[in-house]
């Protein structure tokens, strides 16, 4: 991701780094890497993503 | 309670057609009419043949039920089937018969009497590998036939051909001068076919011997005989092989549909009724005419089904998919159901009575009871609704004397929502015309959380009606919002309740006043089932000098502007369909009395007016006034209760001021943000220090859940509590930081 060059947190003054991150919905429970601050956790996601496969999954899941 | 394997029953999609079901012998004429217009025409007389036993008889004698039954006929005219059999019939005497093996069942039955129901039953039996004595008293067979062939109404070639078929038939024993007295040993079953008089047999079932309809002249009745000797061969059949004698089943009314013609052309017969040898080509072009009538009533007349594009029979089973309660079944109707916009247009066409209004509202129901009901797909409007009864909103006025209040508006959370000028004109009105006498309360009805299937949440948005309407001594309502009356007659039975427009039509009277112009009243769907208000509304309307044309759809069949049944949230796409489909079925301006639907229209382009504007505002300047977007919707509200509270302390401009350019803004209201969402993650965001800044743009990008939903903001501050919007979006999965 190209973002992830120039994504700082803010409250602790990272850089945020690929790390994998647990999301869940409906009662499933996926792992993806995301940017996120080494030292508070914090996570970015992008609007393409939120948009874009994330809402394909929700809606899968919404179906089960 | 809901069944859908008794929907599937109940629906008459796969039902015969009317011709079909006219049919004494059930002709399957759907299929045997497209093969002859396909050019099949061996397959076409296969089919006819099933059914007809006799064809050549059949096509000759039969007295056409199915002309009577053809909706072509109240069109133009019927299709002309017996010249369509009579040509196959024609056709099929230049081929030979494919003789094909029938096993030997090894069974006798004795048919007494070669008449038409004899000939018939013996062929039957014989077809099924049964052997069959026909016996016949006369020297030869064919009965009372021989009549219609004297006076030239049945060709002999076609009696022939049939008594032909049975000496040619290797399981059939033609016995001709072998008149029967008594009991014959050796055979399974006695089957009694002499016609009228005295049968030379009692009947006896229990012992294997019956009798068809002794009295029936087959001259009479030539269909009811050859279907009569369809019933029996069940029953003889079935006493041969289980030994009991069933009677044979009642031929009750066949359920069938009556398709609709709108958009059929007008096309002649191509062939002449009574022609007797009609040609290929004949055939074919009064073939194209048969309009292959199937049920579709609910299709043609909902959007929602045809979008989704599936047959009413695949929907229901999907529909039993969806409640089931197995976790790995897939539910594929769970976006039909929560599509539905209640307008009940199909239940209102459907010959079968299926109400999939109902069906659907309480699948929501169902499917929330076992907590299966996505929250995507409304929780939106739950919030919406939390937000019109909550705090910010929500208002009772009561005149100084709340004990006077005989009257109590109750104008519904959308009015408001829309201009909070509709509410105080309303309300100036009635406390002009009843000084003293008229209360005020606002929020919502609780149709959201009815749509929503969600009982607790509907239950407590009565209560909250019903607890003012008790403090304020039981006055009359008074709704300007169809829906609201739609779910006050439904569930607030004992609330006195009148629609605002028969109140007003009532004390406005007509009076003179200069001509408007024309308009098309546009009834919401939520109005079909009144009538008294949709009189009303025209009333009000022409009083106020409006020409009124009528839109195609109107009154009890009032289509939905896309904004009933709340589908917004689970398809964007239709509901924008619907919506641009009601904003185009007529061209003059609308005139509405739903705010929902006024705004519909605004956002679709389309002029229209709300019956308030008309009534209290410069209306021409408001038929193009733009809808406002959901975060304006919510200050609306907050602004009417600011307006009309006095002791409400001033409400603060918020901390938080947000520059959004117009794109952008389309945007949130489309992924359903309102500025209020971004508010509270950017004022969280900058109070908290956690938020992301992107070193390439400078812009921050913050994040908040709030309830179910997660909303992201990316902005840029600029200074004095201003921020610039970049972005903002949203999603339900959860983050686990």
């Amino acid at each position: 991701m190209a973002e992830e060059t120039t994504l700082r947190c803010c409250a602790c003054n990272l850089a945020l780094e690929p790390r994998k991150t647990t999301l869940n919905y409906m009662g499933h429970g996926f792992s993806v890497t995301l940017p996120r601050c080494p030292g508070c956790g914090q996570v970015y996601i992008p609007e393409a993503l939120v948009s874009g496969r994330m809402l394909e999954v929700e809606k899968q899941l919404e179906e089960k | 309670m809901l069944d859908p394997h008794k929907l599937a029953r109940d629906c008459i999609m796969d039902a015969p057609p009317p011709c079909s079901a006219a049919c004494p012998i059930g002709v399957d004429v759907r299929d045997l009419v497209e093969r002859i217009r396909i050019g099949s025409h061996s397959a076409a007389y296969k089919v006819y043949a099933k059914s007809a036993i006799f064809p050549g008889i059949v096509c000759h004698l039969c007295p056409r039920p199915c002309e009577q039954a053809c909706p072509r006929g109240e069109l133009d005219q019927s299709i002309r089937l017996l010249e369509l059999e009579k040509f196959l019939w024609r056709q099929s005497q230049q081929e030979s018969p494919r003789p094909f093996f029938i096993p030997d069942k090894k069974k006798r039955v004795l048919v007494i009497g070669a008449g038409l129901a004899g000939m018939a039953i013996a062929l039957k039996l014989a077809q099924r590998g049964y052997f069959v004595t026909l016996a016949e008293q006369s020297p030869r067979a064919g009965g009372a036939l021989w009549a219609a062939v004297e006076d030239g109404r049945l060709p002999t070639e076609a009696l022939q051909e049939a008594i032909a078929a049975l000496e040619a038939h290797r399981f059939i024993e033609l016995a001709l001068n072998r008149p029967v007295t008594g009991p014959v040993e050796g055979y399974n079953a006695t089957l009694i076919c002499t016609g009228p008089g005295t049968p030379p047999l009692a009947p006896d079932p229990a012992r294997g011997l019956f009798a068809t309809g002794g009295a029936r002249d087959p001259m009479q009745d030539v269909m009811a005989c050859l279907r009569e000797a369809n019933d029996m061969l069940h029953v003889v059949e079935g006493f041969i092989k289980v030994g009991r004698a069933e009677p044979a089943a009642e031929g009750g009314a066949v359920a069938t549909f009556r398709p609709s013609l709108a958009g059929v052309e007008r096309a002649p017969a191509a062939v002449e009724r009574g022609a007797p040898a009609p040609t290929a080509e004949q055939a074919a072009a009064e073939a194209a005419r048969c309009l292959r009538c199937t049920c579709s009533n609910c299709v043609d007349v909902c959007e929602m089904l045809q979008f989704y594009g599936k047959s009413p029979k695949k929907t229901i089973e999907d529909l039993s998919d969806t409640l089931n309660k197995t976790p790995l079944v897939q539910k594929t109707a769970l976006r039909q159901i929560m599509s539905c916009t209640q307008c009940g247009l199909c239940s209102d066409v459907c010959p079968a009575g299926i109400d999939f209004k109902a069906v659907c509202l309480e699948s929501r129901g169902l499917l929330q009871g076992l907590g299966q009901l996505p929250g995507a797909l409304y929780d939106y409007w739950l919030e919406d609704m939390a937000f019109s009864n909550g705090e910010e909103a929500a208002l009772l006025l009561a005149p100084a004397r709340p004990d006077d209040t005989r009257y109590l508006l109750f104008p519904g959370c959308q009015l408001a929502a829309s201009d909070p000028g509709y509410v105080t004109a309303a309300y100036g009105w009635l406390e002009g015309e009843l000084p003293g006498a008229a209360a005020l309360l606002t929020g919502c009805c609780g149709a959201p959380a009815y749509w929503a299937g969600d009982r607790a949440l509907h239950e407590g948005a009565l209560a909250r009606i019903r607890a003012a309407w008790e403090a304020l001594g039981r006055p009359t309502l008074l709704l300007p919002c169809p829906t609201c009356l739609e779910m006050f007659s439904l569930h607030l039975k004992e609330l006195p309740a009148l629609s605002l427009w028969s109140f007003m039509a009532e004390r406005m009277g007509p009076a003179p006043a200069p001509a408007r112009g024309v308009v098309s009243v546009f009834d919401p769907c939520s109005s079909k089932y009144a009538p008294a208000t949709q009189e009303a509304v025209r009333a009000l309307a022409e009083g106020l000098g409006y020409a009124l044309e009528e839109l195609p759809q109107a009154r009890e069949t009032a289509a939905c502007c896309g904004h009933g049944g709340l589908i917004y949230t689970t398809s964007a796409e239709l509901y924008g369909r619907v919506r641009s489909g009601a904003a185009g079925a007529g061209d003059r301006p609308y005139l509405t009395y739903c705010v929902n639907c006024r705004d519909s229209f605004a956002a679709e382009g389309k002029p229209a007016i709300h019956l308030l504007d008309a009534l209290f505002f410069p209306a021409q300047e408001r038929f193009m006034r733009p809808a406002p977007d959901l975060s304006a919707r919510r200050d609306n509200r907050r602004r009417l209760k600011n307006q009309l509270v006095k002791e409400r302390p001033h409400m603060d401009s918020p901390d938080i001021r947000l520059e959004i350019d117009p794109a952008l803004r389309a945007t949130l209201n489309r992924r359903l943000i309102h500025e209020d969402n971004l508010r509270a993650v950017i004022g969280a965001a900058e109070a908290s220090g956690k938020k992301v800044l992107d070193g390439a743009t400078g812009h921050y990008t913050a994040h908040a859940a709030q309830g179910r939903v997660t909303f992201w903001a990316e902005y840029e501050p600029l200074g004095a509590g201003v921020y610039r919007l970049y972005d903002a979006y949203a999603h339900r999965m959860v983050i686990e930081e």
